[in-house]
């Protein structure tokens, strides 16, 4: 197993190297220039001069591939640099915002936890009955409803209507409600039908079959071979899926008005903050791969025919 | 039966521990992140109050509308460190904590810590009689010392402030007693008194404020001491901010012991919060649309409006390819409906301008008839510089080129897109075909400034900005604002005419000159006034007294009261 998380682990660092150069390349592609938003940013006159003075401040004077081996030197340091506009290290910045956003994404895991084994067991276990039916019925409507739409109407109801909950925060738990269930809602809807379909496509193998011809009862044929075998497309999607939810959380922090990483993240590209977008691309890259690293862990925990490598099961 | 009674005990089971786990995780994480917020941004001394304060300030929130004492205020972005000396925080946030010499009401200068003034015959002495008895938030008095020390303090860092003429002309500062203040100048300053009314970086700081080393503009503060109306007491970057009634304040106190602005950058979910409780009030300019202005005033809160001085004005390339014709330009002015436009798109809480400058700038308002909406004469203009109709087009073209013009907008500013879609259905009735490209800020101001561009939406800066920091932006070479009246045939004189206009200092001669920048700009057909951006404010149906005319950028929230 360790051998295996080694082995994951060090596929991780080629892969960060090359998000780390395409981000620092690819922005610096993006029409306007840092140093003139960052004049305009505090009203200060254009002049050749000004400009000049401001890149070299923000280092931007020189090309581009000496000031890329400059920001990696330093990342390998675990600096990443210092935001243009309000001159605070980008990790701390990046820092105060993740740790809100994450909450937002963790709370939103566990409503998508939650719900979407409920319905999806439910869904297989009346497949084609009107439980089922009712509940594809929701699954379908709520992967097709945008969230901005979803998060007012929600509002609507849980604020304004029933006045049980907050329209906007971020200090207490009760804010956290909506914006969590509102981003968690279409990957619900995406996991009961995904747990429902696994769930009937394994009932139907041979393997449980013969377990219930071994005299497995019906419960631990569901325990033991049903169950762990159905989690498994879960946990791998899930993995994918997270760093989705993470970085996919910008409307709903903006309905919410939750202080998360989404908002800072467009102002950061309004303002053309090259340390602040290549910081935030970097974290969002090291999240998905950690994440996809994790859901691969628990599939190979799962499933010992994963984690001991190709062929090794025969 | 079995079958049913398993099924359900597996999934309680399931959502029982699921709900355990995932809840717990998420509080304490919550939990987590707040207290690692609160130590991260926390500034200067707020940050120690912080825990001892928030408790009363709470409960009172929570004692219902008869002692709530909490005014709680929607902020679209976050307030900022509250740097006097810098133009990092938000302007009505500065404007409750500090304050100037002097102060700008509908357009007109009026005391603020100088009580009043006299400026010499040759324009190069202002002596400020400071009002006595002033006091910072901290105790401290309010002298013209830590005035000059303020004044010296911003000159250092004069680069930083390019709308400042007046730093470049300031000499020397001095204080012969303790109320007065005299600023000398190398030269005549006519924008001097405006510099004064800004929300920043000329206001004042307490001693307690300054950095032990440098310049508060280098090194923050370390306190926000003010002598404004209240005080902040605890600030959660991108949350919220609190602050207290200023007891010291030397003028009439709020009503509110405390005043809470709340981050909320969407203004539906503003309102929405409005609605449920969650915030008393509720100002801006440019975000809250008509409908939502009426719909929230029929639902029996409170509104309030008040004009400001920025005019949101088409403004036209006078050194473009086709817009660079006098005809063409012309032709745009008579067929743009702007009553319709301000009806349409405003249900007329905007109104129609007349020019450039608001009406309330001084010396601008100079007895100019503007164009007025006539098709007819818009299609003559284009007939006789050969602009005609090919075919069976509905595009006019001259000498095989079509009559198509670029509106260029900045993608962040949504009522710009609406607006241009009105030009455009009322432009193609006379045969100009408006084609509307939204850009990311940072390209419109690039292609604004390369001249790049047809036509462009923009709303003058407004406020202590009029007229001189504008007037200089417009004569600076390599300026935006240059840029647009490039091919304008007299701008050289033009320029001339409002770099004088700064150091004028006889009264007769710069009304001339300003009657002689106002025809040109009419005459060239330069910009194209569309409509006065009005302040809008929606608040508590049992408050009230909100007064908006201190100025487009602040939030005065001294004045409101539980109606009785």
């Amino acid at each position: 197993m360790i051998r295996y998380l080694c082995r994951q682990l060090l596929g991780l660092l080629p892969l960060l190297f090359l998000v780390s150069a395409a981000a620092f390349f690819l922005i610096r592609l993006l029409p306007g220039d840092p140093a003139t938003a960052y004049l305009n940013s505090i009203n200060a006159p254009l002049t050749e001069e000004s400009l000049k003075e401001v890149r070299e401040e923000l280092g931007l004077d020189e090309p581009v591939p000496v000031q890329y081996g400059k920001w990696l030197k330093q990342v390998l340091k675990g600096d990443l640099g210092y935001s243009y506009q309000t001159k605070r290290p980008v990790r701390e910045e990046l820092g105060t915002d993740l740790a809100y956003t994450a909450v937002l994404a963790l709370a939103a895991l566990a409503w998508v936890f939650v719900l979407s084994a409920l319905f999806g067991i439910l869904s297989a276990f009346f497949a084609g009955r009107l439980p089922d039916r009712l509940i594809r019925g929701l699954t379908f409507l709520g992967s097709a409803m945008p969230k901005f739409w979803l998060g007012f109407l929600l509002v609507l109801l849980f604020s304004l209507r029933w006045r049980i909950l907050p329209v906007q925060g971020a200090g207490e738990f009760k804010c956290l409600i909506l914006p969590s269930f509102t981003l968690a809602c279409s990957y619900i809807a995406t996991y009961t039908k995904l747990l429902r379909n696994s769930i009937l496509e394994i009932w139907n193998k041979p393997y449980v079959a013969y377990a219930r011809v071994r005299g497995f009862s019906r419960r631990q044929a569901v325990f033991r071979h049903v169950i762990p075998n159905a989690l498994l497309p879960v946990f791998t999607t899930l993995g994918l899926h997270f760093g989705g939810i993470l970085s996919g959380a910008v409307i709903v922090e903006n309905v919410f008005s939750w202080p998360g990483l989404g908002r800072m993240c467009v102002s950061a590209v309004a303002a053309r903050n090259y340390p602040m977008i290549q910081g935030y691309i970097l974290l969002m890259a090291a999240v998905f791969v950690i994440a996809n690293l994790l859901s691969d862990v628990a599939c190979a925990v799962l499933n010992p025919k994963l984690r001991l490598g190709p062929g090794a099961w025969k | 039966m079995k079958r049913k009674a398993f099924s359900i005990a597996l999934i309680v089971i399931m959502l029982l521990s699921v709900t355990a786990c995932g809840g717990k995780k998420a509080e304490e994480t919550a939990a987590k992140t707040s207290a690692a917020a609160d130590t991260e941004t926390g500034i200067g001394q707020a940050e120690e109050t912080k825990s001892q304060e928030t408790g009363p300030a709470k409960t009172n929130e929570e004692a219902g509308h008869g002692e709530k004492d909490t005014l709680v205020v929607r902020a679209a972005k976050d307030v900022g460190d509250l740097n006097p000396h810098t133009m990092k925080s938000q302007m009505f946030a500065q404007d409750w904590v500090y304050e100037s010499l002097v102060a700008m009401k509908n357009g007109e200068i009026v005391p603020e810590l100088a009580e009043n003034w006299e400026i010499s015959d040759d324009g190069k002495t202002y002596t400020f009689h400071l009002r006595s008895g002033v006091k910072f938030s901290d105790g401290s008095a309010f002298d013209s010392q830590i005035a000059k020390k303020n004044i010296e303090a911003v000159m250092r860092h004069a680069d930083g402030y390019s709308f400042l003429q007046s730093l470049n002309a300031i000499s020397s500062i001095e204080t012969p007693d303790a109320e007065t203040l005299v600023l000398n100048l190398t030269e005549p300053c006519n924008s001097l008194l405006n510099d004064f009314t800004f929300s920043r970086p000329l206001v004042m700081l307490g001693e307690a404020g300054f950095p032990a080393e440098g310049d508060p503009y280098d090194n923050g503060t370390t306190s926000p001491v003010g002598t404004g109306m209240w005080v902040l007491k605890e600030y959660v970057a991108d949350q919220y901010a609190l602050f207290e009634r200023n007891e010291n304040y030397w003028g009439k106190k709020p009503s509110f012991q405390y005043l809470r602005a709340v981050v909320i950058p969407d203004v539906n979910t503003a309102a929405t919060a409005l609605k449920a409780g969650e915030i008393d009030l509720m100002v801006d300019s440019t975000q809250i649309t008509a409908e939502m202005f009426k719909e929230m005033e029929a639902a029996g809160f409170h509104t309030a409006q008040a004009p400001t001085t920025s005019i949101s004005n088409l403004n036209i390339n006078t050194g473009g390819e086709i817009t660079g014709e006098l005809n063409v330009r012309l032709a745009m002015e008579y067929a743009t409906d702007k009553e319709a436009l301000s009806e349409g798109m405003f249900g007329g809480l905007q109104p129609p301008a007349t020019a450039y400058f608001s009406t309330d700038v001084p010396y601008t308002d100079t007895g100019i008839e503007p164009y007025t909406y006539d098709k007819e004469k818009a299609n003559r203009l284009l007939e006789e510089s050969g602009w005609v109709y090919e075919g069976n087009d509905t595009v006019r073209s001259k000498d095989g080129k079509k009559l198509e013009i670029d509106l260029i907008y900045d993608s962040s500013v949504t009522k710009d897109m609406d607006i241009g879609l009105i030009l455009q259905s009322q432009y193609a009735e006379v045969g100009i075909q408006l084609n509307i490209v939204p850009q990311d800020s940072q390209v419109y101001r690039q292609n604004w400034a390369a001249g790049e561009f047809g036509v462009l939406i923009y709303s003058s800066w407004g406020g202590s900005y009029e007229p001189y920091a504008t007037l200089a932006a417009m004569a600076a070479d390599g300026d935006k604002f240059h840029t647009v009246q490039k091919g304008m045939s007299n701008k050289a004189e033009l320029d001339r005419v409002m770099l004088d206009c700064l150091s004028q200092t006889d009264e007769a001669k710069l009304q001339e000159n300003f009657d002689y920048i106002m025809k040109s700009f009419h005459d060239e057909a330069v910009y194209v006034p569309l409509t006065v951006t009005t302040k809008l404010g929606i608040y508590r149906g049992d408050m009230t007294g909100l007064d908006l005319s201190s100025g487009q950028d602040s939030i005065d929230v001294g004045s409101v009261t539980w109606e009785e």
